[in-house]
């Protein structure tokens, strides 16, 4: 199965735009820096960019959906590897590890190695262990997912900029939800 | 002969409708719209429970045809609904409705950053490239 | 040639960062900033070579296009090693201004640069 989607993966990324990979990580780095000024909480940042993200993710699930061709996930492993292989892949170039399923696969974490919105970042001391630097990306996730009807709950658990020199998020499925039933409908 | 298009976002509101070649009884009023979303996901719940084997009704249904007209259906896995009305003898456009899907709403209408999600559309872009994309079918005119 | 001492200034001639060993003294650097100032405007080069000579210590510069002056205190004149010494720094510095927490013209505050221009040090100069 892995194989598939690392296949899938690659071609995607070959068939979309690309653009200037320092002018997309200062955009970023400018972005959280402005963000950080004008909060001054670091918590209220965190959030923030969570929800950024997941504004993102509400949009490009579409472009996934329509770029890639791919078909409905079997199940929530399925769609971890589609994740991990084909959607980081595709938007940000690189893949990550699927990693420490709970016996339920109901929850996973991402590991990120090489995490191409952290490029060139140093955080000051002072924000080490605060600021989820890369939080954007939970958002992204949750409002992808959310689109196709999985409700998740998504958590940075160590971010390589605080000095765990590894990038994981821990993505926990809290409810499939159904199609919506029309109003007045039973 | 196309009639008109239907975009139905996940919540079941009809957030774009055009129609062409006007003909006598075309319905799009709230009620109309209800109506129709109502049938198809009452359609799609018939589909998946009458299926010899499983079925997933987002991918598994593709139109129905009645001696006036054929309806196309196409859904995305996000949910959006993509419906289009013909005369009956048009055939298959299930791929036309991807690539409205792909190369239209997604590019036009998902990347406009001023679009507001499951808000009626407005977009200028796609209601040309719509027009032009559905101009140059064969189906349009037959 | 293990004596060298070695300043980053900025702008103003405010320091940004130093590495600086025994013996040798980042005041008399200091007191060449004018003569860099001088030599910036004569040459269409980053790379200015030996600008001032105290006793038996050299002071070469490297300024970048944004006027930040690279300072390197010295006793033996090995151009082509300190050339090579002020282009790799040249890229460590380019990597620290692309950090989003880093202002232009502030103090350079990180361990890794300081590690790495501590390598360059013993690579070129020893």
């Amino acid at each position: 199965m892995n194989k598939k989607y690392d296949k899938l993966g690659s071609d995607v990324f070959n068939k979309v735009e690309k653009i200037n990979s320092e002018l997309f990580t200062l955009t970023y780095g400018a972005l959280v820096t402005q963000l950080i000024k004008d909060y001054e909480d670091i918590e209220q940042v965190n959030i923030k960019l969570e929800q950024m993200g997941y504004n993102i993710g509400i949009r490009l699930i579409e472009e996934f959906l329509a770029k890639s061709g791919i078909g409905r996930c079997t199940d929530f492993t399925e769609t971890a590897e589609v994740i991990a292989k084909v959607g980081f892949k595709m938007f940000l170039g690189v893949t990550c590890q699927v990693t420490d399923w709970d016996t339920e696969k109901k929850e996973f974490h991402l590991i990120i190695d090489d995490n191409p919105l952290s490029d060139f970042v140093e955080l000051p001391d002072h924000l080490k262990h605060k600021l989820y630097y890369s939080n954007i990306l939970c958002g992204v996730i949750r409002g992808a997912l959310e689109m196709v009807q999985m409700k998740v709950k998504c958590t940075f658990v160590k971010c390589s900029l605080s000095d765990d020199n590894t990038c994981s998020i821990k993505v926990v499925l809290e409810e499939v939800l159904s199609d919506l039933v029309p109003v007045g409908y039973d | 002969m196309i009639f008109n298009i239907y975009i139905f976002n996940k919540e079941g509101v009809c957030i774009y409708f055009e129609e062409w070649n006007k003909k006598k009884g075309s319905a799009n009023t709230a009620e109309d719209q209800k109506l129709l979303f109502g049938m198809l996901y009452s359609l799609k719940a018939f589909i998946s429970t009458s299926s010899p084997k499983p079925i997933d009704p987002k991918t598994g249904f593709h139109c129905y045809k009645t001696s006036s007209y054929k309806l196309h259906f196409y859904e995305t896995l996000s949910g959006t609904k993509f419906i289009i009305m013909t005369d009956p003898n048009t055939p298959d456009l299930r791929e036309d409705l991807k690539k409205i899907y792909s190369n239209i709403f997604v590019e036009y209408v998902i990347k406009n950053p001023v679009y507001q999600p499951n808000t009626a559309i407005k977009c200028d872009m796609f209601i040309n490239h719509l027009n032009a994309y559905l101009k140059q079918t064969p189906a349009f005119n037959n | 040639m293990s004596n060298y001492t070695f300043l980053i200034i900025g702008k103003n001639d405010n320091p940004l960062y130093e590495k600086e060993n025994a013996y040798v003294n980042q005041y008399i650097v200091h007191s060449s900033l004018d003569i860099v100032e001088e030599h910036v405007w004569k040459s269409n080069n980053m790379y200015l070579k030996v600008i001032d000579k105290h006793n038996k210590f050299n002071i070469s510069s490297y300024v970048t296009a944004s006027h930040i002056k690279f300072m390197l205190l010295h006793e033996k004149k090995d151009e082509d090693a300190i050339r090579n010494f002020f282009v790799e720094v040249h890229d460590l510095y380019l990597k620290i201004l692309l950090n989003p927490f880093y202002a232009y013209n502030s103090p350079i505050t990180s361990t890794a640069f300081d590690n790495k221009v501590k390598k360059l040090g013993t690579k070129y100069f020893n």
